[in-house]
C-alpha cells in the first residue's frame, strides 16, 4: 500500500484576531501564501499538485466560497490543480492532512497539499446566523449550541480541575513558547507575510492602515506570572475558573504541508519530515467537548499497537487549560512530553489552522529530539475528539 | 470674521457662514490653504449663530483640487490637507452646501462631496481626474462618489478621470440643483435643511441584479477592463480596490483604506512618471532667453497641398475657428480632400460632439484654390508639399511673392533644413517649421522648428498658435529630423541592430509593445511610415543612423515599401486586420541573417526581453541627451513630451529621458535588473 509522506511545511505567524497583524487579511491571501511556500519548499512543480485540501473552522465569508480552491489559485498553482474545503471545527487542519493522506494512500495521488486557514477577524463577528439552529436539535441536543466557554466551565466543575492547576498549566505554556521563540524553534515553519493591518485611534475612533510584516507569533506573553493569571476574573461569572488567561486566544493565520507518495519522494531524493500513520475521531457529550481526546487517543494507540509510553511527543490542543490538564492526566501523558513549546493558550488558536500547525511543529521538534512517534490530538466543538499518529523521519 | 490670504469667511445672515476659496489661479487646496480652512470650519462648528456653511470659490472656479506640487512633499504631522478639512466637516453638526460656479475638480470636488448639498451653475464641471496623474482621489472621493451615484457609475467616472458638465451631473444626482447664475444665492436657500452626509449612506452597486456574486462580478469586470498593473494600470487597479472598499467596508474603514492606497500611488514610479509629464507639459511654452513680444493675430490661414497631411492641417485650423484656404492644383486631390473633411465632420456629428450647424460652419471655413494669388490676406501659410528641398524652395519663393510681408511662412517638413528653406525667401525671420504629425487632426504633437533667423515674434506667434490649435507644441532647433524623427532614426537603427544579431523583428516589436508599452513596435512603425521614405532619407543623409542600415535599401529594392505595398519588415494581408496587422515574414528574417553574415555581425539570439528594452530605450535616451547638449531640445522634459504625444511612448514610463533617469537611479541603488514595471510590498504576496 502506498505511504503518505509529509515533505514540507510552511505557516504564517499566528496573528491576534481583531487587533493583530492579519486583522484585515483575507483567508485566501494567508492560505495562498503558505501553500505557495510549502510547494516551493517541497521542490515539486506546482502543476504536479493534484488537489489542495484546506480545513477551516468557519467556512464562510473570507474563508468561504470553497476557500481551498480559491487559495490554490491565489497561491499561483495552475488552474488544473483542484481545491476543496473541509470542516471539523478545531480538527479541520488535522482532518485536511488526514484526508489528503488518504488521497495518496487510497487514490494513488502523487502530490497533495493540505492545511488550514482561519480568519477570526474577518469571519466570526459577521457569521450568517440566519435560521442557524434547527428546532429539534436545539431542543433535544442543546449542548450542540453551547458556548465553548460554558463547556470548559462544565469540565472544570464536573472533573474538579482547580483554578490553580489551570493557571499553572497556562503559565507553563507561556514560558515554553517564550523559550521556543528565543531558541528559534518555530523559525523553520514560519514564512512572514507582508500585509496591511488597520488600527483604530482610541480617542478619535479614526482608522488608519499600516504596512506590517509579522515575523513571529504575536499572541504570547512571555512576562506572564502566576499571580497575574490568578488575578484575572472568570469570563462567565465570578465563581468560574475559566479566564482569558487560561483559555486559547482568538487568532488568524494559515498553515500548509505538501504530502507525497513516499516512494515518489524517495525516487526524487526528497527527504520527508515524516509519515502519516492514521487518525481516529470519536464523539462525546457536546456539553463537555473538551474531553474528546480521552476517547480518541486510546483507540488510536490500540489500532496501531502502541502504548502512551511509545509516543515521544504529544501535541494536545490547548482549547482551554482545564481540558488540556484533564486529558493529559487522564491519559497519563508525562508533562515533559506534551505541548513542549506551548500551544493555543500561548501561541493562539486559529481554529482550522491549529491541527496542521501542531502536526508540522511536532514533526520538526520530534526530529530534533529523536522521537519516533508523535500524536496530535484535540477536542472539537460539537463533542468530539480527534487524534492523529505520525512517524517522524529520523533519517 | 477672519480675513486671510487664501480663504475668506463672512456671515451672510440667516445663520449662514460663507467660506470663499480664493487662491489664484484655480483655488488649489494646497497645504497652506487647508491650514487656514480647518480652523474656519471648526470655528463655524462651535458658533451657535451659524447653522449652515456655504463653500464657494473666487476666480471663476470652485477649486481645481489639490496642489500637484504637494504630492512631491509628503505631509508631516502638522500639515493640513483636504482630508483634515473634511474630517472637521464630518465632526461638525452644521449643514454644508457647495456653491459651485466653474470647475470643481479633484480635491475641490471631494470637498463638495463632503457637503450635504451641492448647487452649481450650468457652465460648471465636476470630476475626479486623479487617475491621469497615476493617483486616485485621496480625500474621500472613492468612498463618497460610489455612495452617492452607485459603485458602477462612480468607478467609470473615476477610471476615465471624466469631467462631467453640470446638467449631466444633475441628471446623475451628483448635484442637487443647477442654476444659470449666482450659485451662492441658490446654495443659501438650503440653509437650515437637515444634514445629509454621504458618509452615512450605503453604497449601491448600480447595476442590474446579478444575484449572489454581483459585487465580485462588477469589481472583477473593472479589473479586466483596465490595463495590466505593469502596463500603466497600477493606479486603476488601486482605484478599483478603493471602490471595492466603498462597497464592502464601513465608511470609516474605507476612508482609511483610500488613504493607504493613495499613499501607495504617490510613491509609485508610474505616478511619478505621469506627474513628470504633467509638469513637463506646463514648461513647454517657456523658451529661455526669448524676448517677450506680442504674438501676431492669426485671423486667416492657408495650407499648401491637399494631401492627407495638408487636409489634416486644414481641419485643425477650421476646428480652431480660423478660416483656411487650401492651395491645390489637382482636382482629384481636392476631391479626396473634400471627402476626408466631410467624413471627419460627419463623424463628429454622429458622435454627438458637434452640432450639425457648427460642423457645417467649420467645413465651410475651408476653401480650395488653385492659385497662390489668392493668398494676399492670409496671416500664416503652412506648406505641406512633397518632402524635397528643391520643391519646397520653389514653393517658398512663390509664397514670399504672393503673401503680405508680415505673413508667417511655415513648413511642415519633418526633416529638412528650415534655414535653407527660409533662404529662398526675403523674410527668413518670418519662417519657421510647424511639424504636424499624421493624422494631423488627431495627433496632439506639434514640433515648432526655430530657424537661425526665426524672429522672437514669429516663434511667439507659433507657440500661441499651437495653443489655439489645441496642440501640445514643442520648440525644436533646426537639426536633421528635429527632435522626434532624429531620435526615431537612432531607435530604429538600434532595433535593426538587434535584428542583425539574430532577434526577430516580430519579437522586438512584441517586447516593445506588449511588455514595455509602446503603441507600436519599431518595425511596425517603420512599415507604417513607409520604408521608401526611410530609404530616401538614408540615401540623402549618410551621416545618420539610417544611412548605416543596408537592410532598408534591400527591402525597398524588392518593392517592400511597408504597409502600403503589403509588405515591409512584415507581411500584410487585406484579409487580416484590414491589412494593418503585421504578420511575421521568415523571408525578411532570412534576408537580415544573410546581410548580418556577410557583414560578420556576431549573433546573439538569446538576448533577454529586458535587454531589448534596455538597448532600445537607451538609444533613445542617448540621442535625446545629445539633442539637449546641442540645444536642439530646450530640456529633457520636452523630449519626453514629443515621444509620448508623437510616437506612442508609454506615458506611465514618463518619456525616454525620464525613464533613463529612473533606470540610472535604480542602478545606482544596486538594482541592475531593467524593469518594465515596479513591484511593491503588497505585490510580493503573489509569491514565488
Amino acid at each position: 500500500m502506498p505511504e503518505a509522506a509529509i515533505v514540507s511545511a510552511a505557516r504564517t505567524p499566528i496573528g491576534r484576531a481583531f487587533r493583530g497583524a492579519f486583522n484585515q487579511t483575507h483567508g485566501a491571501t494567508m492560505a495562498g501564501h503558505v501553500i505557495a511556500n510549502a510547494v516551493k519548499r517541497a521542490g515539486v512543480d506546482p502543476a504536479e499538485v493534484e488537489d489542495v485540501v484546506i480545513g477551516t473552522g468557519l467556512p464562510e465569508g473570507a474563508t468561504g466560497h470553497n476557500i481551498g480552491r480559491v487559495a490554490a489559485l491565489r497561491a499561483g498553482l495552475p488552474e488544473r490543480v483542484a481545491g476543496t474545503t473541509i470542516n471539523r471545527y478545531c480538527a479541520s487542519g488535522l482532518q485536511a492532512i488526514s484526508t489528503a493522506s488518504h488521497r495518496v494512500i487510497v487514490d494513488g495521488a502523487k502530490v497533495m497539499v493540505a492545511g488550514g486557514v482561519e480568519s477570526i477577524s474577518l469571519v466570526q463577528n459577521d457569521m450568517n446566523m440566519h435560521e442557524f439552529t434547527e428546532e429539534w436539535a436545539l431542543r433535544h441536543e442543546p449542548n450542540l449550541y453551547m458556548p465553548m466557554l460554558q463547556t470548559a466551565d462544565t469540565v472544570a466543575k464536573k472533573y474538579k480541575i482547580s483554578r490553580e492547576a489551570q493557571d499553572e498549566y497556562s503559565l507553563q505554556s507561556q514560558q515554553r513558547t517564550a523559550a521556543a521563540q528565543d531558541a528559534g524553534r518555530f523559525d523553520a515553519e514560519i514564512v512572514p507575510l507582508p500585509t496591511w493591518k488597520y488600527e483604530q485611534d482610541k480617542e478619535t475612533k479614526a482608522f488608519r492602515e499600516e504596512a506590517v510584516t509579522l515575523k513571529k507569533d504575536e499572541g504570547n506573553r512571555p512576562d506572564t506570572t502566576l499571580e497575574g493569571l490568578l488575578s484575572l476574573k472568570g469570563v462567565l461569572s465570578k465563581d468560574s475558573s475559566i479566564t482569558a488567561g487560561n483559555s486559547s486566544q482568538l487568532s488568524d493565520g494559515a498553515a500548509a504541508v505538501v504530502i507525497m507518495d513516499a516512494d515518489e519522494a524517495r525516487n526524487r531524493g526528497i527527504n520527508p519530515l515524516g509519515f502519516y500513520r492514521g487518525m481516529v475521531v470519536r464523539g462525546c457529550d457536546p456539553g463537555e467537548m473538551g474531553i474528546g481526546p480521552v476517547f480518541a487517543v486510546p483507540d488510536l494507540l490500540k489500532r496501531h499497537g502502541l502504548k502512551v509510553d511509545d509516543i515521544g511527543l504529544w501535541e494536545l490542543n490547548e482549547a482551554f487549560a482545564v481540558q488540556t490538564v484533564y486529558c493529559r492526566d487522564t491519559l497519563g501523558i508525562p508533562n515533559e512530553k506534551i505541548n513542549v513549546d506551548g500551544g493555543a493558550i500561548s501561541i493562539g488558536h486559529p481554529y482550522g489552522v491549529s491541527g496542521a500547525r501542531m502536526v508540522m511543529h511536532a514533526l520538526i521538534e520530534g526530529k530534533r529530539r529523536g522521537e519516533k512517534f508523535i500524536v496530535v490530538t484535540m477536542c472539537i466543538g460539537g463533542g468530539m475528539g480527534a487524534a492523529g499518529l505520525f512517524e517522524v523521519n529520523l533519517n | 470674521m477672519s480675513d486671510s490670504n487664501k480663504v475668506r469667511a463672512t456671515d451672510a445672515g440667516d445663520g449662514i457662514r460663507l467660506i470663499t476659496l480664493d487662491n489664484p489661479p484655480v483655488n488649489a487646496l494646497g497645504y497652506a490653504l487647508c491650514a487656514e480652512l480647518v480652523p474656519l470650519v471648526e470655528a463655524a462648528a462651535k458658533d451657535a449663530t451659524v447653522n449652515t456653511v456655504v463653500f464657494t470659490g473666487a476666480n471663476g472656479m470652485f477649486s481645481g483640487g489639490a496642489d500637484v506640487n504637494d504630492f512631491s512633499t509628503p505631509p508631516t504631522a502638522e500639515t493640513k490637507t483636504v482630508r483634515d478639512v473634511i474630517e472637521a466637516m464630518e465632526r461638525s453638526n452644521k449643514t454644508f452646501v457647495a456653491a459651485i460656479d466653474g470647475n470643481a475638480l479633484g480635491g475641490g470636488f471631494e470637498l463638495a462631496l463632503a457637503c450635504d448639498y451641492r448647487v452649481a451653475t450650468s457652465k460648471s464641471r465636476v470630476g475626479l481626474p486623479e487617475i491621469k496623474l497615476g493617483l486616485l482621489p485621496g480625500a474621500g472621493g472613492t468612498q463618497r462618489l460610489p455612495r452617492l451615484i452607485g459603485a458602477n457609475d462612480a468607478l467609470q467616472m473615476m477610471l476615465k478621470g471624466e469631467m462631467v458638465k453640470a446638467p449631466d451631473a444633475l441628471a446623475k444626482k451628483i448635484l442637487d440643483e443647477v442654476v444659470e447664475s449666482d450659485a451662492v444665492a441658490a446654495a443659501e436657500k438650503y440653509a437650515g435643511k437637515p444634514k445629509r452626509r454621504i458618509s452615512a449612506m450605503k453604497t449601491e452597486l448600480g447595476v442590474a441584479n446579478l444575484g449572489l456574486f454581483a459585487t465580485p462580478f462588477v469589481v472583477a469586470q473593472a479589473h479586466m477592463m483596465v490595463p495590466l498593473e505593469e502596463n500603466g494600470g497600477f493606479a486603476a487597479h488601486k482605484l478599483i480596490d478603493a471602490v471595492q472598499a466603498a462597497i464592502e467596508l464601513p465608511f470609516a474603514r474605507g476612508w482609511a483604506r483610500e488613504m493607504r492606497l493613495f499613499m501607495e500611488l504617490v510613491v509609485s514610479p508610474q505616478s511619478a512618471a505621469l506627474r513628470h509629464v504633467f509638469f513637463a507639459e506646463r514648461e513647454l511654452s517657456k523658451v529661455p532667453g526669448l524676448p517677450k513680444t506680442e504674438p501676431l493675430e492669426i485671423k486667416k490661414a492657408a495650407v499648401i497641398g491637399a494631401g492627407t497631411m495638408g487636409t489634416g492641417i486644414a481641419i485643425v485650423f477650421a476646428e480652431a475657428g480660423i478660416p483656411v484656404t487650401v492651395i491645390e492644383t489637382k482636382d482629384e486631390a481636392v476631391e479626396k480632400s473634400r471627402e476626408m473633411i466631410f467624413g471627419m465632420f460627419k463623424y463628429q456629428v454622429d458622435k454627438g460632439r458637434l452640432s450639425q450647424e457648427d460642423a457645417w460652419k467649420r467645413a465651410n471655413s475651408i476653401s480650395f484654390e488653385t492659385d497662390f494669388s489668392e493668398l494676399g490676406d492670409v496671416d500664416i501659410v503652412v506648406e505641406a508639399v512633397f518632402e524635397s528641398m528643391p520643391v519646397k524652395k520653389e514653393v517658398f519663393a512663390k509664397l514670399d511673392a504672393a503673401t503680405k510681408p508680415e505673413a508667417i511662412l511655415a513648413s511642415n517638413t519633418s526633416t529638412l533644413d528650415i534655414d535653407e528653406i527660409a533662404a529662398a525667401t526675403k523674410r527668413p525671420g518670418k519662417v519657421l517649421g510647424l511639424h504636424f504629425f499624421a493624422p494631423a487632426n488627431i495627433m496632439k504633437l506639434l514640433e515648432i522648428v526655430r530657424g537661425k533667423e526665426t524672429s522672437p515674434q514669429t516663434l511667439t506667434t507659433g507657440i500661441a498658435l499651437g495653443k489655439k490649435l489645441r496642440k501640445v507644441a514643442v520648440v525644436s532647433g533646426n537639426a536633421f529630423g528635429f527632435i522626434g524623427n532624429r531620435m526615431l532614426f537612432e531607435y530604429e537603427a538600434q532595433a535593426v541592430q538587434l535584428a542583425e544579431e539574430g532577434v526577430s523583428p516580430a519579437r522586438i516589436d512584441k517586447v516593445m509593445k506588449a511588455k514595455f508599452g509602446f503603441a507600436m513596435g519599431p518595425f511596425a512603425v517603420a512599415d507604417l511610415s513607409g520604408l521608401d521614405v526611410y530609404n530616401f532619407i538614408s540615401q540623402s543623409q549618410h551621416g545618420t543612423p539610417l544611412g548605416r542600415i543596408p537592410i532598408i535599401a534591400k527591402l525597398v529594392e524588392q518593392g517592400r515599401l511597408g504597409q502600403k505595398s503589403g509588405a515591409g519588415f512584415f507581411k500584410y494581408d487585406k484579409a487580416v486586420g484590414k491589412g494593418r496587422e503585421a504578420i511575421p515574414d521568415p523571408e525578411v528574417e532570412q534576408l537580415i541573417a544573410q546581410l548580418a553574415k556577410e557583414a560578420g555581425i556576431p549573433q546573439n539570439p538569446n538576448v533577454t526581453d529586458e535587454e531589448i528594452i534596455a538597448r532600445c530605450t537607451r538609444a533613445l535616451a542617448d540621442s535625446g541627451a545629445e539633442l539637449v547638449r546641442t540645444g536642439v531640445a530646450l530640456r529633457p522634459g520636452d523630449i519626453d513630451i514629443v515621444w509620448i504625444y508623437g510616437y506612442g511612448f508609454p506615458p506611465h514610463h514618463g518619456g525616454p529621458m525620464h525613464y533613463a533617469k529612473e533606470v540610472a537611479l535604480r542602478q545606482a541603488q544596486g538594482d541592475n535588473t531593467p524593469k518594465t514595471s515596479h513591484t511593491t510590498e503588497t505585490k510580493e504576496l503573489t509569491h514565488a
